[in-house]
């Protein structure tokens, strides 16, 4: 990766798994996915599962699992709630992740049980270009930019 | 100066050795156990990757009368037969709690260094090879794999080739050729090697185990302390293996992305191309590039590293095709770049169109089932 692309500011970034949240508009429900930088980290998704609708998810427990190109293991909850949808064309073609991670990339939809609460811990707003700036920064340090 | 246990087994069955490195994994993230460097080898069996559908992967009619045993690792990649030629590594160690993925990819090229450093040890110059392999001269050595816990363990899995019975891995894996034969196992030699075969000289999987002990000892600036199972893992070991490794429901699992195989073969000016793939969803999993064109073998199993894991649209295999001739023209001078990349087109729209007929099939089926 050379630099973060731009992150849209209206979603809410779980810093510590790369996740992203974005309410969807006239609805209690939320779509879920993961970040350009984490998907930098593992490479390209090949295999995912994901929860199926109805089931609940806790904020920072499982959300389904994922091979990467790098890496296996479970995906992090960033909001706690009941799955009501889950991404059927990411399912089948998990590098779509890759290639569109904040619109076509998206991975569940679910209704969340606090919402208030749990986004006031994400970060948002005009905080995330300095959060995004601030992790470039660590990034170049440690010689992960190109 | 930071201590990892180190933990030697011989002849473990894969249900425990895979139970015992996911336990690890998860215990070292908790905090309840340390850090644990374990080189062992497995009885004889047959381990795919995390989302690989056996019955692809593996002849299972094969491994069922000769009672070879099949399970699934919780890290991804290929399926490899175990026995006593290939020396397993499994390293784990707490994650740092920063973020989830810390790099993965950076993580990745750093375990293997303790392989690399040790390899050299005993004069064999390997290098890591950018996806998930290690290499010596364009011919694969090792497999490599990281799996993270939700504890946020770490375990990091490789499978060094320290000798091998090619005939064995042919008998049990499913890999592009129909039968054994003198032309099959030349060209499995031709993109794998061995340590023996490297050094010369019957290194004995103890030398092999000892060397890889002191590379990783040397890397991470660590002391190692040999040591055995504790009671309480022993237990959480069984627990799992129990649970998991030796439940059909792990191993005989179905991925959500399709598995789809598909061939080519075109005849050049330079001689036939003989290609094959498999693929997941739209990632190239394997490829093999045969025929009867002439070039050097080593960068023929190099080109097909460059495309595994790689993605199926023509533009950027052929972009791929330019980097890889371009670093190596004089060792693929004989092999036609334009009808290589046609074949390799030829041969996934072949896997694609194949992947169509089973959903439908499998549409047509589920619907007969609804009505």
């Amino acid at each position: 990766m050379e630099t973060p692309p731009d992150f849209p500011q209206d979603l809410y970034y779980d810093p510590r798994h790369h996740m992203w949240v974005r309410p969807v508009p006239g609805t209690q429900r939320v779509v879920v996915g993961m970040d350009p930088m984490g998907l930098d980290s593992i490479g390209e998704l090949v295999y995912l599962t994901l929860p199926e609708a109805g089931e609940k998810v806790a904020q920072g427990g499982g959300m389904g699992t994922l091979e990467a190109e790098k890496m296996t293991g479970p995906l992090t909850s960033p909001v706690s709630g009941k799955i009501t949808a889950r991404n059927p064309q990411a399912l089948k073609t998990p590098r779509l992740i890759n290639e569109d991670p904040f619109l076509a990339g998206w991975m569940v939809e679910l209704e969340p049980d606090d919402w208030a609460g749990e986004s006031a811990r994400m970060v948002s707003g005009k905080a995330v270009a300095g959060w995004v700036a601030d992790e470039t920064e660590r990034m170049r340090e440690r010689g992960w930019l190109k | 100066m930071t201590t990892w246990n180190t933990i030697q087994e011989d002849n473990v069955t894969g249900s425990y050795g895979l139970a015992a490195d996911e336990t690890m994994a998860r215990r070292v993230g908790l905090g309840t156990s340390a850090a644990t460097l374990r080189l062992y080898t497995y009885g004889p069996c047959a381990l795919v990757g995390r989302f690989q559908t056996v019955e692809n992967e593996i002849h299972v009619e094969a491994c069922q009368k000769n009672n070879i045993p099949i399970n699934r690792r919780p890290t991804g990649g290929g399926a490899i037969v175990m026995g006593d030629g290939p020396l397993g590594v499994a390293l784990t160690l707490p994650g740092t709690g920063q973020d989830t993925y810390n790099r993965a990819r950076e993580m990745m090229a750093r375990f293997s260094q303790g392989v690399v450093r040790g390899l050299a040890s005993l004069g064999v110059e390997a290098s890591f090879r950018g996806k998930n392999d290690i290499e010596v001269g364009g011919r694969k050595i090792a497999g490599l794999g990281i799996y993270r816990d939700g504890s946020s363990g770490l375990l990091f899995h490789c499978s060094l080739l320290v000798h091998l019975d090619m005939e064995m891995m042919l008998t049990y894996l499913n890999t592009p050729f129909e039968k054994i034969s003198d032309k099959a196992i030349a060209a499995m030699e031709s993109r794998l090697t061995t340590v023996v075969r490297e050094t010369g000289r019957p290194v004995t999987l103890e030398e092999a185990r000892q060397a890889l002990a002191q590379g990783y000892a040397q890397t991470f600036g660590v002391s190692l302390n040999p040591a055995t199972f504790t009671p309480s893992e022993l237990s959480d070991i069984h627990v799992l293996e129990t649970n998991k490794y030796n439940t059909r429901d792990w191993v005989y699992q179905q991925a959500d992305v399709p598995d789809a195989m598909g061939s080519a073969k075109l005849k050049t000016a330079q001689g036939l191309l003989d290609v094959r793939v498999t693929l997941a969803g739209q990632t190239i999993k394997a490829a093999y590039v045969g025929g009867d064109f002439f070039a050097a073998e080593s960068a023929v199993a190099d080109l097909e590293g460059h495309l595994k894991w790689h993605s199926t649209q023509p533009e950027a295999i052929k972009a791929t095709l330019e980097k890889v001739f371009a670093k190596r023209r004089d060792e693929l001078a004989g092999l036609p770049l334009e009808p290589l990349a046609d074949t390799l087109a030829l041969a996934i729209r072949q896997a694609a169109e194949m992947d169509a007929q089973d959903a439908a099939l499998y549409n047509a089926y589920t619907a007969a089932q609804a009505g």
